[in-house]
Parts: structure tokens; C-alpha cells; sequence
């Protein structure tokens, strides 16, 4: 079953030269988690908006469960997905817990109370997210991973049936990045389809069961993460000498591919081998 | 910008200002019942020989069901001329900026534009002078329903006080005093007029402010006593009522005499102008031809003219008779 | 915020906007004894009594309950659409465009007779202001763009002043107060009439503003958060800009610019109550109409008979308070 399915996509914003999206055509699956990947300026945030609606594509079109995205309702869209965007700016005071509630908003309307399944909802999110501590503290007091951590469960009261995430663990720590992304395993074990950003290759490599490496507006590569995370496609998008190595370790992750960016000066060969195309 | 209406005598604010009753949003939202307020003026069907009306200044039709007994007063000229004319006594309140000695035991209502109602509809007058300047007067509308009637008076020139004195004396029914006292008046303007033919024609600025200069532009109240005085203004061609002027253009210009208001914010400067960069070369600064009239006798278009003119016609005669040959 | 702790908030501001009418009717420039007073109301005593207290002291304090209503819910609305807690009702130029209107009626001469031709001008003069906002931000950009919304609104409201001041450089007296007045602000024009007219763009406004209180919640933190929840953004925005738009213009034309009042009175119940608009929008109103009233008493009565313009005891009172909440808040 197909979540997202777009043909021939094509964005360019007014008075732009080029398109930032240039004839893109994707499906992502149900219960699956597919990554975006790709440098800064490669397309990646400006796919994501186009597949949730928020832009319309200069050509093409976008489908969300076998309806037209533009045609959707939007708030019947946000209770079949949650969304935690790439950058929010609260100026405001307000609690984590009325973040998290806000989750609830498509499905209560402008008037409807929050009954006992939209309490239940915001404390499981918050559960889940293991900022149910937090609750009543304001989100300017929070450090940035519980922020995203918290945002991340507003999405998830929604008790979407997909969830896109627009790099959601930048600046973190090890322990809140991983937490996020074990969280984005269970919930596409639980059937959710996830449609994720991020520049962390590594975890991306690990945690998708789809690759798609976009560049200059275009789908390069997709596909398993051992397919596209080859070393010379890889060297050419970035523009930058890497290697790639084989996750050495225990089970199913064993074998992974792991990039590792070169330093410029550590190996004369590989230098050169980036520079030499 | 405040500065020409110091010298008015009047704050600047101008909260009595302005029929602000929405009857027109009312329109918009279709609230037509609203409009029946519209026009109240106390109208006994059956007046008494004795009602007096009156169309004021502002266009609008007075009616009293006998004169005036007791009189508010938020114009000083006004104020003046009811003294003038023998009805002080009916004068139940005044404003902070009247100087006649004759009202100064009356309750204030504050400022002439911004009252406070409430004390001015504590002392039960049948009749209010009101600015007209103040443009359409909320105050009518808040006072008449009351049955309070409300007087527009413009105050601005000299034909002002012929007005002032012909309606007024109408109202508080002193007619034939009101004719006394402009035919007065007018004798004596013309006397001091008269007084100063054959000698020479000084041209005269007013500076009402000096940091910027502020001057009394040829429309003012100032001017027209300018030429009661046997002078002319330095400044005939100037827009507005008190632009403001580049001192350049004052050097440019070199009047004959310098009149300023007697402020004690104005006299320390008057001191030392001689050595002020710009005003030093002044020909009046450096003749000592600078002269100072109380800023009251200037803005009051009341029967205080006569005196306004008289002490301007003698200070700039002083002024220019102390200058070297 | 809880249901209960809401419904006590709402019920403490409503105890204190009462409390503060009553102040405002008990207090005057004309000091009359309880007795009176509640003689004058029911019509009895003296004639003079009746007129200040039914005529004038009452539909003073009620439209200055109106107007501080108006202004906070217009403020607290453009602080969310905005996101800048710098935002006031008057942010879209609505003062400018008002003022403009006000002393264009002046001098074109139409007011002599007709004392509601003014106030109707610069309701006119506020929608112009407004409409010319929207049609710059929307030049620029395909949507709304908030950043635009406000440089334009900050940028129209400043040629609108620039207007405003070469017209006094070359006024007569009449417009020349006409000017200074919607500038300035003040209660003293009060009638019943304009306490309905208030009342009609106030209680339908607000309920408006608080059916989208939830899209205004969304709103303070982002509008494509806002869309990813459920609202129609676009659409939302044009309501709820034009909303706190009309309120603001209602108030102005009335009332003339009155600060502080719109930008303070959201803050203050934020930093008491929290930041949910089905909340902050009724509560802000109540607190704006306690304010206003009971500074509009002080304006009257302190140096009686001169009165204070309104807008500088509000600042008085409200700033001092503000600074406090802040600190014991910052504690």
C-alpha cells in the first residue's frame, strides 16, 4: 500500500532560475521508514512540503492515500499525519503539556473539550517521548533535545497514520538523537509510515529501509542504503572525499554502510581522488 | 508644535473635540434607531416672548428659552466680553487660562477644549461658549440632550470680536450694551490707528518660539494688530498660522523689530541674543529693538484688543526710537 | 489550562472589571455621595446629579470598559498572528490611517455641522490604512508573509504620521486639534450611542477571535505549524487579521489612539494565566476593560477639573505593575 505517491514533480519558486524540485517522482510504502537525504539546498525540506501540501508544485501532482494532497481537508490531513517541522519559534510561554495537547486540535475542532481518549493520547505521546516529567515545565526552559523530544510527542498525539519529520535531530546529543530514532523504528513497526530528513548518513543508513539521496532537485539514487550510500555517488553530490565502511558490530546491522568523511589532509590519494574528477 | 496654542491660551489637547458619535458605524451596521438623537435642540413649541436664537459660529442655531443667566465660559475672550458687558456676574464657571479679575472666584472646569463635564454640568449653566475652532463640537451633543445650550464662538481675529460682542450681548439680552461697547471699541482702534499715519511703516516679526522660530504668520490675530499698530508683519507671504521659519530667512529678511512674548522661558534668551550665532545679525538684535508684550493681550481676541494695540503701538514706537541714527 | 482553574481566572477578572466600572462610576470630577449616586441612577435627586452621573459618568465608564475590551483583544490577536510580543492593536497603521481620515474630514470642511462625519472618517481612514497593508504584503509575496505584514504596517502607519504632521505644518486650528486629539486619545466624547456602536463591532468580534483561538495557539509558534494541525492558514489569517483590525478601528474612531492598553494586557495574563487564546482572548478583554476604566476614573478625578489624557495614566499604572509581574515572575 502506497502512502505518498508523486509523478513528474515539479517546484520552482517565483522569479527562480532553476526549479528546486526538477521532475521528481517517489512512492513511499505504508509502515515503512524512507529517509531523504541530500546536501543543504539539494530539494529536501521543499519535497517534504510539497508531499504534505503546504506548497503547491508548479506541475504534477502529489497523492496522499489515493486522494489529491491539495484536496484534502487540512484538518482531516493532520489526523492521518503528524508533522514535526524543521524550525519553530516559540515566543510565547507554554507548557509542554499544551504543546503536546495541541496535537489534539485536529481532532477536537474549535470547541470540542478534551475528553478522556484526548488525555490519554497526550500522556501516552508524552510517555513515549519520556518527556511525561516535563509537563508543566515551559518550553524555554527546556534544553534543545527535550524541545524536540516534546515536539515529537505533539506529533504523536495526533495518532497519525504517517509522520514526517524535517531533521528533528539537529543539535542533539547521542542519547536524544538515538532516542528519536529508536522511537521512528517502533513506530514503523507499529505500521506508521515514516517519511524522515536528516544529514546523518550513518543513522540513516541504519535505521531506513529506504534511501532517497536527492541533488540539485532530483532523485539521484534510491533504494536500499547499501545501494545508495556507494562511495563515488556519495563523493560526487557532497563534494567531499569519504569513505565507506561496513558496520562492524552484532546482528542485523552488521554490514551496514558507515560514511566517513575524509579529512583533507589524512590520506594524499584520497584527496586527490576527490579533487581529480 | 504646541507653541501656537500657548500663546492661544489654550492646551492642546483637544478632548472636547469632535463629534465622535458613531451614528455613521452605526449605518454600517445598519443601527439606524441610533440617529434619533440627531438635532436634539431644546425646543419649547411654545416660547415665551422672551427665547433668544442665535446661529453661532459653527453654523448651528441656538435657542434659549430666555437669555442666558448662567454662563460657562471656555473661551477667555468670551469671558472678556461677557465682563465687558456687565454680565459678569451671570458667568457661573470659567477655565484655568482666564485672567479677568472679575471671574477668578468662580469654580474652574479645567481646560477650554478638554472641560471635565462633570464639574461643568455641576454648576447648572443654561448656556456654554464653546470653541467653534474645536471643529464639531461633541460637547453638543453631550450638553443639549441635558438642555444645556452650547455657543460655537470662533475667537481667531479682530472681526471676532465684533461677532463675539454682537452675539453674546444677543444671548445674556444686553443688546444695546453690545453696541455700546463695539462702537467703543471701534472708536478707539480707530484712534490708535489714526496715531500712527505719517510715520514710517516698521516691519515686525512675532516670534512665538525662537528654538525653532516659530513665527505669527499674516492670517493671525497678532498681524492684524501688527497693522492696528502702524506696523506690517516681516512675513506676509507665509502659509499656515505659525510655521515655522528658517533663521536664515529671519537674517534674509531683517525686520525692523523683534516682538516676543513676555514668557520667562523666552526672557533669558532676549538677554543674551546679542551674542546668539544668526540672531547677532540681526539688525533689530544689534539696535536693541526687541520688545516683549504680555502673550495674553496677543492671543485674545476679545475687548482687550484696544489695549493690545495701544501697548504694541508704543513699545515698537519705544524700540524705534532708541535705535542709533 | 484546566477547565477549573480557567473558570476562576475568568471569574476573578470579571469580579475586578465590575469592581472597576464601579470605581469609575463612583468617582468623579464632581464628587457626589453614594447615596446620590445610586439616587441619580434610578433618576431621583438632583437634576444636575442625574445628568453627571446617567448621562455622562456611566456611559463614560462603560465605553472606556469597551474600548480597553476592544484594544486587548485586538493586541493579544496580532501578538499570536504576528508572533511578536511587541505587536499592538495599532501595528497594521490603523492610528495613522485613523488620524489621517479624522483630519482630511476637518479640512475638507464637511464636520462643521455634522459631528459624526469625523469619527466616521477615520473608521474609514483605519479600513484604508489596513486594506493598503494587506495589498503592499501581498505584492511582495504570494501569501501573507508575517515579516512583511509588519515592516508594511510599521512602514504605512509612518507615512500616514508623516501625512498627519505636514498637514499641522500648514493647519488651521481646526484640523490642527482634530490631529492632536486622535493622536493623543481620550474618553471625554462618551455617549450611549457610541457605547452601542462599540458594543456591536466588540461582542461579535470577540466571539470571532475566540471560535480561533485554537488556530491562534498554533499561530503563535508558526503558520505551517499551524496548517500541519489543521488550519486552513490563508484563510484563517484574513479573518482573524481583519478582526482585530475592525476592533482596533472601532475603538480609534471613537476614542482616539489609546496605547498600552492592547499590547500590555496579553502579556500580563500570560504571565498569570498562561499563553491558550480560548483563555487569553475573554481574559485579556476583561482585564483591558478593568484597566482602562479605572485609569480613565484616575484621568478624570486626579487633578480635577483638568483631565489627564488617559493614555499617560495607563502607562503610569500599567508599567509599574508589568515591571512587578516580570520580576516576581523572573523569581
Amino acid at each position: 500500500m502506497i502512502t505518498w505517491r508523486c509523478d513528474s514533480l515539479v517546484f520552482r519558486y517565483p522569479d527562480a532560475r532553476t526549479a528546486a524540485i526538477d521532475n521528481v517522482s517517489l512512492e513511499v510504502g505504508v509502515g515503512r521508514c524512507t529517509v531523504l537525504i541530500g546536501p543543504n539546498g539539494s530539494g529536501k525540506s521543499t519535497l517534504v512540503r510539497l508531499l504534505l501540501g503546504v506548497i503547491r508544485p508548479t506541475s504534477g501532482e502529489v497523492v496522499f492515500r489515493s486522494q489529491a494532497i491539495h484536496r484534502w481537508n487540512r484538518a482531516a490531513l493532520a489526523r492521518e499525519v503528524g508533522v514535526v517541522p524543521q524550525r519553530e519559534e516559540i515566543v510565547f510561554p507554554l507548557t509542554v503539556r499544551e504543546l503536546v495537547a495541541m496535537g489534539r486540535y485536529p481532532h477536537l475542532g474549535a470547541w470540542r473539550r478534551e475528553d478522556a481518549a484526548d488525555r490519554t493520547a497526550i500522556r501516552d505521546a508524552m510517555v513515549r517521548c519520556d518527556v511525561d516529567d516535563l509537563s508543566e515545565r515551559l518550553i524555554g526552559t527546556l534544553s534543545g533535545g527535550e524541545r524536540q523530544l516534546a515536539r515529537v510527542a505533539r506529533a504523536l498525539a495526533q495518532e497519525p497514520g504517517a509522520l514526517a519529520l524535517d531533521e528533528p535531530t539537529v543539535a542533539l546529543d547521542i542519547r536524544h538523537e538515538m532516542a528519536i530514532f529508536e522511537l521512528l523504528r517502533e513506530l514503523g513497526r507499529s505500521g506508521v509510515t515514516v517519511l524522515l530528513v536528516t544529514h546523518n548518513l550513518n543513522l540513516a543508513a541504519r535505521y531506513a529501509d529506504r534511501l532517497v539521496l536527492l541533488s540539485g532537485g532530483r532523485v539521484v539514487s534510491e533504494g536500499a542504503p547499501s545501494d545508495v550510500l556507494n562511495r563515488d555517488l556519495v563523493e560526487e553530490v557532497y563534494g567531499w572525499p569519504v569513505d565507506i565502511r561496513p558496520l562492524t558490530g552484532r546482528g542485523a546491522e552488521a554490514g551496514t554502510p558507515q560514511v566517513v568523511p575524509l579529512r583533507r589532509d589524512a590520506t594524499a590519494g584520497g584527496a586527490e581522488r576527490g579533487e581529480g574528477r | 508644535m504646541f507653541q501656537p496654542c500657548r500663546a492661544s491660551r489654550t492646551r492642546p489637547s483637544t478632548a472636547a473635540r469632535a463629534g465622535r458619535c458613531l451614528w455613521a458605524c452605526a449605518l454600517l451596521v445598519l443601527l439606524a434607531a441610533l440617529g434619533c438623537h440627531g438635532g436634539d435642540v431644546p425646543n419649547e413649541g411654545r416660547a415665551p416672548s422672551t427665547a433668544v436664537s442665535v446661529e453661532d459660529d459653527a453654523g448651528h442655531l441656538v435657542v434659549l428659552p430666555h437669555p442666558a443667566r448662567r454662563v460657562v465660559s471656555l473661551v477667555p475672550s468670551a469671558t472678556d466680553v461677557l465682563v465687558a458687558l456687565g454680565a459678569g456676574d451671570r458667568i457661573v464657571g470659567r477655565t484655568d487660562y482666564d485672567t479677568a479679575p472679575e471671574v477668578a472666584d468662580r469654580p474652574s472646569v479645567g481646560g477650554g477644549l478638554d472641560p471635565s463635564l462633570e464639574t461643568l454640568v455641576a454648576v447648572e449653566p443654561d448656556l456654554v461658549i464653546a470653541w467653534a475652532e474645536a471643529g464639531p463640537s461633541s460637547l453638543r451633543g453631550q450638553l443639549e440632550p441635558l438642555g444645556i445650550g452650547v455657543f460655537g464662538l470662533r475667537s481667531q481675529d479682530t472681526t471676532d470680536v465684533f461677532g463675539a460682542i454682537r452675539s453674546l450681548s444677543h444671548l445674556v439680552a444686553r443688546d444695546s450694551a453690545g453696541g455700546v461697547l463695539a462702537s467703543r471699541i471701534r472708536r478707539e482702534l480707530a484712534a490708535i490707528r489714526a496715531s500712527t499715519v505719517g510715520r514710517p511703516i516698521p516691519s515686525v516679526v512675532y516670534l512665538v518660539e525662537v528654538d525653532p522660530p516659530l513665527v505669527a504668520g499674516p492670517a493671525t490675530f497678532v498681524a492684524q494688530i501688527m497693522g492696528i499698530a502702524g506696523a506690517r508683519t516681516a512675513f506676509p507671504d507665509l502659509p499656515g498660522l505659525w510655521p515655522q521659519i528658517s533663521l536664515e530667512e529671519l537674517v534674509r529678511r531683517q525686520p525692523d523689530v523683534l516682538v516676543l512674548p513676555e514668557l520667562a522661558s523666552l526672557t533669558p534668551f532676549v538677554a543674551r541674543m546679542r551674542n546668539a550665532p544668526g540672531w547677532r545679525e540681526l539688525r533689530a538684535v544689534q539696535n536693541g529693538s526687541v520688545v516683549q508684550i504680555p502673550p495674553e493681550l496677543m492671543s485674545r481676541p476679545g475687548p482687550q484688543i484696544v489695549t493690545a494695540a495701544r501697548v504694541l503701538r508704543d513699545r515698537l514706537h519705544l524700540a524705534l526710537e532708541r535705535r542709533p541714527p | 489550562m484546566r477547565i477549573g482553574r480557567a473558570a476562576a481566572g475568568l471569574a476573578i477578572l470579571t469580579a475586578v472589571a465590575a469592581g472597576a466600572l464601579l470605581v469609575s462610576v463612583r468617582f468623579g470630577a464632581v464628587s457626589l455621595g453614594l447615596g446620590e449616586i445610586v439616587d441619580a441612577i434610578r433618576g431621583v435627586g438632583a437634576p444636575s446629579a442625574v445628568a453627571i452621573v446617567r448621562d455622562l459618568r456611566l456611559p463614560r465608564a462603560v465605553q472606556a470598559a469597551l474600548v480597553g475590551a476592544a484594544l486587548s483583544a485586538s493586541g493579544a490577536t496580532f501578538q499570536a498572528l504576528l508572533r511578536n510580543p511587541l505587536a499592538d492593536p495599532y501595528i497594521l497603521g490603523v492610528s495613522g490611517g485613523a488620524a489621517v481620515g479624522a483630519v482630511s474630514a476637518v479640512v475638507l470642511g464637511v464636520s462643521i455641522a455634522q459631528a459624526w462625519v469625523v469619527p466616521l472618517a477615520a473608521f474609514v481612514g483605519a479600513l484604508v490604512a489596513i486594506i493598503v497593508v494587506l495589498r503592499i504584503a501581498l505584492m511582495v509575496g504570494q501569501t501573507l508573509d508575517t515579516r512583511i505584514l509588519l515592516l508594511a504596517g510599521v512602514v504605512v502607519g509612518a507615512f500616514f504620521n508623516a501625512c498627519i504632521l505636514l498637514v499641522l505644518t500648514f493647519a488651521d486650528v481646526e484640523s490642527f486639534r482634530s490631529a492632536i486629539f486622535w493622536m493623543m486619545g481620550s474618553l471625554a466624547g462618551a455617549s450611549w450611542s457610541k457605547v452601542w456602536v462599540l458594543a456591536l463591532y466588540l461582542v461579535p468580534g470577540t466571539l470571532v477571535l475566540i471560535t480561533m483561538a485554537r488556530s491562534l495557539n498554533l499561530f503563535a509558534i508558526g503558520e505551517e505549524t499551524a496548517a500541519y494541525l489543521g488550519t486552513p492558514v490563508e484563510r484563517t489569517k484574513y479573518v482573524a487579521y481583519g478582526t482585530a483590525s475592525l476592533l482596533a478601528a472601532a475603538a480609534v474612531a471613537l476614542s482616539g489612539v489609546i496605547g498600552f492598553v492592547g499590547l500590555i494586557t496579553p502579556h500580563v495574563v500570560r504571565l498569570i494565566w498562561g499563553s491558550d487564546y480560548r483563555f487569553l482572548i475573554p481574559a485579556a478583554s476583561l482585564l483591558g476593560a478593568a484597566l482602562l476604566s479605572l485609569t480613565d476614573a484616575l484621568a478624570r478625578t486626579v487633578a480635577a477639573p483638568i483631565e489627564l489624557p488617559v493614555g499617560v495614566v495607563t502607562a503610569f499604572v500599567g508599567v509599574p505593575f508589568f515591571v512587578w509581574l516580570l520580576r516576581r515572575r523572573g523569581a
